[in-house]
């Protein structure tokens, strides 16, 4: 009798730790970095074309994941919306991570990126720079948003509503 | 009778279908010459002051026509077998999908291309062609040389530009694309002395290394120059860099002639 409430105690705990881990997946499943970006694009002030997302959306995942310096490993979905111009370092990017320790390298890799769009545009379009340097970085489960943009100070704002 | 009569009717035939072939030989080849020896943004400095008022004027005619995105063909399909290198308005052309092969990066000149990859890549743009086939390749710098204080290495370096290219890609045809214009807001801030004059200084000179290297020289600006010299103010966002129905019609412009 106490071997069997032990085997039935045990399936309870791997039951519970179970629905657990898959409870963390549903926020990340339930997160839609489609929508949040597009709502990113939408909600920031920009001033190149952006917001045409038809023509500012990059479509190829392979030449994110080489803009942003990230890896396949890492990233499991992205979408990127850019000044297709190129008159600007406007843009908004959003990334599905495979787990936690994914989103500190994606997190690392804007890091990365916006140093470089800073030492790219300081020389050549300065007032780019304010825009990069005030860059935003959202983290919600396992995805992680960014944008640059005129104000990216309502960034945190539109993600928490979009997710919600 | 008859037949001295019809004799004499076809030489006066053949003497007015020579006539006319005369004529028209005249008119295409003073509307070609115009194509190829003008820069008609210029207003004003020494470069291109030897250009005569005929040519200027018939210039008018043509390169400021805007043309009508809309109307254009937008199969660029010729470009799939070329390369393109250069400064950041020709990565609007890998961006917006009309080129595969772009290689560029904001900032981009011709000291740097040397030494400085494109976005995300590892090895300076130049070397990009490393190991490639292509049919063409088009070079584009010189908006962000108009500062430099001595032309003299411009040109030097964009002659090395052109060596290397040809080095790396032995058989493709090299093409010199010219500088497009830029808004006039964006001209008279004048930042590192890029205005619309130095542009039209700079792509004189590209049209000379273009000649002394015996290369093509497409002069790009066609039909998105406005009647003031200036690339007009919401053709692009920065009043630079083209927005894509503009891309469009400058691409038509360098397909069409290539």
């Amino acid at each position: 009798m106490k071997k069997l409430i032990s085997v039935l105690l045990l399936a309870l705990i791997l039951v519970s730790a179970a629905s657990c881990g898959s409870g963390s997946n549903t926020d990340t499943q339930s997160v839609d970095i489609e929508k949040v970006a597009l709502a990113l694009v939408d909600g920031l002030p920009f001033d190149s074309e952006i917001k045409d997302t038809e023509n500012s959306v990059v479509a190829n995942l392979d030449r994110i994941y080489e803009v942003f310096s990230v890896s396949a490993d890492d990233v499991t979905k992205a979408c990127f919306y850019r000044d297709m111009s190129a008159g600007s370092a406007e843009e908004v990017a959003a990334f599905e991570c495979a787990n936690a320790q994914a989103v500190e390298n994606v997190k690392s890799a804007l890091g990365n990126r916006i140093t470089y769009l800073h030492d790219q545009w300081q020389s050549y379009g300065p007032a780019q720079v304010p825009k990069i340097d005030g860059a935003a970085i959202v983290v919600k489960g396992n995805c992680v948003f960014f944008a640059i943009s005129n104000d990216s100070s309502s960034a945190q704002q539109i993600v928490d509503n979009s997710v919600n | 009778m008859s037949s001295v009569k019809s004799g004499k009717s076809t030489a006066i035939g053949f003497v007015a279908a020579v006539l006319v072939i005369v004529i028209l030989i005249c008119v295409f080849h003073s509307g070609k010459q115009t194509k190829t020896k003008t820069n008609p943004a210029q207003t004003g400095n020494s470069v291109s002051d030897t250009v005569s008022e005929t040519v200027v004027t018939t210039e008018t005619t043509t390169k400021y026509s805007l043309v009508d995105p809309s109307s254009i063909n937008t199969d660029f399909s010729c470009f799939d077998n070329c390369a393109f290198i250069g400064n950041s308005r020709l990565l609007a052309l890998g961006n917006y999908g009309i080129a595969k092969n772009v290689f560029a990066k904001v900032a981009l000149n011709v000291s740097t291309v040397f030494t400085d990859p494109g976005e995300g890549r590892s090895v300076p743009v130049i070397n990009e062609l490393d190991g490639k086939q292509f049919d063409k390749i088009f070079i584009m710098f010189g908006d962000n040389e108009c500062g430099w204080g001595s032309m003299e290495t411009f040109r030097n370096q964009y002659k090395k530009v052109i060596s290397t290219c040809r080095t790396k890609v032995p058989g493709a045809e090299i093409i010199l694309l010219s500088c497009l214009p830029i808004s006039k807001t964006t001209s008279d801030k004048n930042v590192y002395e890029y205005n619309i004059n130095n542009i039209n200084n700079v792509n004189v000179i590209i049209e000379e290394i273009a000649n002394e290297e015996g290369c093509k020289f497409i002069e790009t600006g066609v039909g998105i120059t406005g009647p003031d010299g200036y690339l007009p103010e919401d053709y692009s966002a920065d009043g630079t860099h083209l927005k894509k129905d503009y891309c469009l019609v400058w691409a038509r412009t360098v397909a069409d002639n290539m």
